[in-house]
């Protein structure tokens, strides 16, 4: 029964090998016929069965490191996976989907089995990004539309890929969104429209597609969702409750981020201990909707937690300060002041 | 650093990782080079911002060494980590890292930074002041 059940759950997977047009030492077409002889010692054995196809139709494209084909973005940008294929020494590290020639068996069983994951991985990822392609949710006057926020959070959830997510405003791409959301394109008048909330993201549709080939710079997906987030409402989104206690699983990586001063001091004051909506703003100095704001992005990256109990902020409340640092406000305020940071 | 007082803010991490850079962006002065013990460099200083090289194949050893040196020196101090040479998709890297960190039950911020930029610096410097400030926060507010 267990083998009827694994072979029902088989699936097909297409594989091509592309031969670059330069003359390729012999080395190269024995690496290739290397892995093509490894396939054919394998049928059966991989969880999913591999086929030799056209680079149209295949799942992953083989090319060797030092000649790759020119269509090999436009392939990888439809959802192909690359195996790399060197036949010298890598000079950095070795790229996960890199098979140095002469390479065992195992490893290439290793990497079949990896590539296959990730391309289920990627095919779950399409099925719940369906319900986030189109158009995003216009919102009614007085309503807030989550709808930018809830597809970067649905591409976060599932990692890697190749495939790129482009953001529309009418026909125009905007803004272009890597699979698992950690990374993300834009020109810099975008990405200033972006951290100063001027970007009407509800008013655009996301869609699967190629990434710009003007070789902008990449930046961390952990910015656009931040400042997506913080720009969406300023009331606590509906996960949340203004009398409820948070603190922070552990800090954003604010080198990608860099947010204003204030949203730093939200995050300081939630890793201090756990506080409320009221008490968070007061700690801050900042007005309760920025502090709300500043707990809607937290919580989109998933670092927000609830206080297990109350107990919980007054034992964190009670762990001793450091003995020097009451006399610190003034001096603080004049250190800011000298290195031209935020007031 | 000066302002109206001094305060002392300390910049540790292995050879290389930018300590002198991150000094010369912030500093009035030229940095002296000398060395002291970390016992003396640790004194008086409120809080430590800790330089790793990102792109080192030493980066979460160099980490864990200067953590266990820190925790015995300065165990109170706030610390802000600073990951430099980290490509911008490196979020399992620092994933590492702070899960490093979360073993030892120490949560300090962990940012991927440029260590030549002043800026970068400067949130450094910025979420240890922060930091500080919610400190004293405490301190005044009492026993909640």
């Amino acid at each position: 029964v267990e083998t009827t059940l694994y072979a029902s759950r088989r699936r097909d997977r297409r594989i091509a090998f592309v031969k670059s047009p330069a003359p390729q030492d012999a080395k190269v077409a024995h690496a290739m016929q290397l892995l093509t002889s490894m396939l054919w010692a394998f049928k059966g054995t991989t969880r999913s069965a591999w086929e030799i196809a056209s680079p149209e139709e295949a799942d992953v494209i083989v090319f060797h490191a030092d000649a790759p084909d020119g269509r090999l973005p436009e392939w990888q940008a439809s959802g192909k996976l690359a195996l790399e294929i060197a036949t010298a020494p890598q000079p950095g590290a070795i790229g996960s989907r890199t098979l140095v020639y002469p390479f065992r068996a195992a490893r290439a069983f290793a990497l079949l089995e990896q590539l296959d994951a990730e391309l289920e991985s990627a095919a779950a990822l399409n099925y719940a990004m369906s319900s986030h392609t189109g158009e995003f949710k216009r919102p009614a006057p007085g309503e807030e539309s989550w709808s930018f926020v809830d597809a970067l959070r649905t591409l976060r959830a599932y990692s890697g890929g190749e495939r790129w997510w482009v953001v529309y405003r009418e026909a125009e791409p905007v803004l272009w969104v890597k699979s698992g959301g950690v990374v993300y394109l834009a020109d810099p008048a975008v990405v200033e429209s972006l951290r100063q909330g001027t970007l009407q993201l509800h008013e655009m549709r996301m869609q699967s597609g190629a990434p710009p080939a003007n070789g902008a710079q990449l930046r961390g997906g952990s910015e656009l969702i931040w400042f997506a987030a913080y720009y969406t409402s300023n009331r606590l989104a509906v996960a949340l409750s203004d009398s409820a206690r948070y603190r922070i699983a552990r800090w954003p990586n604010f080198g990608a981020i860099r947010p204003p001063v204030a949203q730093i001091r939200v995050v300081a004051a939630l890793s201090a201990r756990a506080v409320d909506l009221g008490e968070v703003a007061s700690l801050a100095r900042i007005p309760v909707t920025d502090a709300a704001r500043t707990l809607n992005a937290l919580s989109a990256l998933g670092l927000l937690l609830p206080a297990e109990s109350d107990t919980e902020s007054v034992v964190t409340a009670r762990a001793p300060a450091t003995p020097t640092v009451n006399a610190l406000g003034a001096l603080l305020r004049n250190i800011r002041r000298h290195l031209g940071l935020g007031a | 650093v000066h302002a109206v007082r001094e305060i002392k803010i300390v910049f540790a991490g292995p050879m290389g990782a930018g300590k002198t850079t991150d000094i010369r962006a912030l500093s009035d002065q030229a940095p002296v080079s000398t060395e002291v013990t970390n016992e003396i460099l640790c004194k008086g200083s409120p809080g430590v911002i800790l330089l790793v090289d990102g792109r080192s194949a030493t980066a979460l050893t160099d980490l864990e060494m200067y953590l266990e040196m820190l925790r015995g020196q300065c165990p109170k101090q706030p610390l802000v980590i600073g990951v430099g040479r980290l490509p911008v998709d490196a979020g399992q890297e620092l994933d590492r890292l702070a899960a490093s960190l979360a073993a030892r039950d120490i949560a300090a911020p962990v940012f991927g930074v440029d260590v030549r930029s002043r800026e970068d610096i400067l949130l450094l410097v910025e979420t240890l002041l922060c930091i500080l400030e919610m400190r004293a926060s405490e301190s005044l507010d009492g026993v909640h």
